[in-house]
């Protein structure tokens, strides 16, 4: 291997990490579990695969084989790094490149593992909608008639997730007109319960694209029949909002890596 | 909704990076608010007949003295005498005309809204992440201008109803600090493609103004990386940056200094270096290469809020990555002219201002909240 074959894989590899740092892909972190038993983590990996889907196409198997060699030629890259730049009088020293230092010293956390769930209380930025009432503790909003009404969540950060939102209408011939999107998707809307009032919880499938913009996601409730719930108030209303709860679409293991 | 966007530099000259940013900025906002600018100066006759086409309505100190002489029994208290004119001017254009909200260009021009009423949105431009970029510095013994940490930062963060991020970066770096929605308003430049593909490269630029970053950065370049390229190459070093005193035998270096129009030397260059290891922001010079579609070989720092114009092939974060890409690029003028194509490309397919609907709803619940 001359000079120049090491320059063009370093440059590859260099590469890779651009990829891991700036988009999140693949980890360059240390991962012993994994050394410590190769044949195992592999096997771990196709059962996963197995029990997600049931089935790995080649495709897929190609894209977990494919992360694991980035994350190893990763690690490679960063022991040449340590072994040219460590001092020979200061072990303790080992990187002196200033810009590898700024690159690999310190990371940002892009997405949070953790999910996380909402009443429709404070922290819930709105606007169409009734002031916020309380029931048993858990805060929730009315919607206004009107062209639309939004309420800005705080998500999980830049990354793919999910967003489920729980709700009911009084009326079961108000779902009809109900409609949920969020950066321009719509979201799929199921009854859970039909007795007395129709609940339902909507689901939104976000990517990174969709939550980008901003680290609150408005989300548009529309809705083309509000009714009063009753003789006595006589508000006409559309669906009532009580919970939005994020969660990564990373798989588990995953979200806890990075 | 009604936004007036509050500035005190001469925005018009175009000539640093705040001003060219505040531009770009309103241009944008214009798409989703009625907007005026309420500038604290008074602009020079040369440039009114340009702010006359703006599609914004413009104040300047003009309208401010006359309102501050109309008023002369309106002193505002506890405001020191050089800004009377300027916040009771605003004040007064805000709080008449039935604004909702008032931008401010970074936290140092709190002043110019703090008497304002309290139910008109406040809403900074935060230009960097101060907490970050001291922290960058720290790493390389440096101090920033304006030294943060993220706790400080996050309780000025949270006086504002929104504030704005230049880049996602920046947007990670707040949301965990604040509650205050944050919006990634990106900075941008028109493409003005320039670039011509010479078989024989050997030019190179460099850009940068006097700072300790910079200059420790031109010494990183001259005396880390370019020792490193094996080819004979000129570096154009563009700016009052301190020019290191040694440099290496195949390296010819010129220096520009006071040039106004930098179109002429992008024109003359081959590739542009941006080796940048500390700081914070996004870098008006990555920005303007790629906007010339001038190949430019950065870092990720270099890279920060542009990363989705920058081909992977164009970041390094070690020198002698850095250098054998000068070396690979300088000899290769296929690849410089594919890059080159693949930026503009870039910058022409991005939509820029797709951030305007989160800010729209973002700052319609704030309004509707305050109101409430």
């Amino acid at each position: 291997m001359n000079d120049k074959t090491i320059a063009e894989i370093a440059e590859e590899v260099s590469l890779l990490l651009q990829l891991d740092r700036t988009r999140h892909q693949v980890s360059s972190k240390l991962d012993l579990a994994v050394l410590a038993n190769i044949p195992a983590h592999l096997a771990s990996v196709f059962e996963q695969a197995n029990i997600v889907s049931g089935d790995l196409t080649p495709v897929q198997a190609y894209a977990l084989i494919n992360k694991r060699v980035s994350e190893v030629q990763a690690q490679v890259y960063l022991m040449r790094l340590e072994l040219e730049n460590r001092g020979p009088h200061d072990p303790a020293s080992i990187y002196t490149d200033p810009m590898v230092i700024s690159a690999y010293g310190d990371r940002i956390e892009t997405l949070t593992a953790q999910p996380k769930r909402f009443s429709f209380g404070p922290e819930i930025l709105a606007n169409g909608w009734y002031p916020m009432e309380m029931t048993e503790e858990v805060c929730h909003r009315w919607m206004r008639p009107g062209d639309v009404s939004i309420a800005c969540v705080p998500h999980l950060g830049t990354g793919a997730q999910t967003m489920e939102i729980e709700g009911y209408v009084m009326h079961e011939d108000q779902f009809e007109g109900l409609s949920i999107t969020a950066a321009g998707r719509e979201a799929v809307i199921e009854i859970i319960e039909n007795s007395g009032v129709t609940r339902f919880t909507a689901l939104l499938t976000l990517e990174p694209q969709d939550v980008k913009s901003a680290n609150y996601l408005p989300v548009e409730f529309r809705m083309d029949n509000c009714k009063p719930p009753n003789n006595v108030d006589t508000r006409m209303l559309g669906a009532n909002i009580q919970h939005f709860t994020c969660r990564s679409a990373a798989p588990v293991s995953d979200a806890v890596e990075s | 909704m009604k936004v007036a966007a509050l500035c005190d530099f001469p925005y018009w000259e175009g000539r640093v990076g705040t001003a060219v940013r505040m531009e770009s900025l309103c241009r944008s906002l214009v798409q989703t608010c009625d907007l005026s600018m309420i500038s604290s100066l008074t602009m020079p006759e040369k440039y009114r007949p340009a702010a006359a086409q703006a599609p914004y309505d413009f104040y300047d100190r003009r309208t401010l003295k006359k309102i501050h002489n109309e008023t002369p029994d309106q002193e505002i208290a506890g405001v020191r005498a050089d800004r009377q004119v300027t916040v009771k001017g605003i004040k007064h254009l805000v709080e008449i005309g039935d604004y909702d909200a008032v931008l401010i260009p970074y936290f140092n021009r709190a002043w110019m809204i703090e008497h304002i009423r309290p139910d008109i949105l406040r809403i900074v431009d935060t230009h960097d992440c101060q907490s970050q970029r001291t922290r960058s510095f720290a790493a390389h013994g440096l101090i920033s201008t304006f030294p943060m940490t993220p706790e400080e930062e996050g309780v000025e963060l949270n006086r504002y109803d929104m504030a704005l991020a230049l880049s996602d970066e920046d947007q990670t770096e707040f949301s965990a600090i604040t509650r205050t929605p944050v919006i990634t308003a990106p900075f941008r430049l028109r493409p003005k493609p320039i670039y011509s593909v010479r078989e024989a490269a050997s030019e190179a630029i460099f850009t940068a103004a006097r700072s300790n970053v910079n200059d420790m950065t031109l010494m990183y370049l001259m005396e880390e990386v370019l020792p490193l390229v094996t080819r004979a190459m000129t570096l154009h070093v563009v700016g009052n940056v301190t020019i290191p005193k040694s440099r290496p035998p195949h390296i010819k270096l010129v220096h520009h200094e006071n040039v106004e129009d930098l179109e002429w030397i992008y024109r003359a260059v081959d590739l542009a270096l941006n080796p940048t290891y500390a700081g914070g922001g996004v870098k008006t010079k990555t920005l303007e290469a790629i906007a010339y579609g001038v190949p430019v070989l950065t870092s990720d720092e270099g890279a920060r809020g542009l990363r989705d114009l920058l081909p992977d092939e164009l970041i390094a974060n070690d020198k002698e990555t850095f250098s054998y890409k000068i070396n690979d690029l300088l000899g290769n003028p296929t690849r410089r002219g594919e890059l080159s194509q693949q930026m503009i490309n870039n910058l022409k397919a991005e939509d820029s201002n797709s951030w305007l609907s989160a800010f729209s709803h973002i700052l319609g619940a704030q309004r509707a909240h305050k109101t409430e």
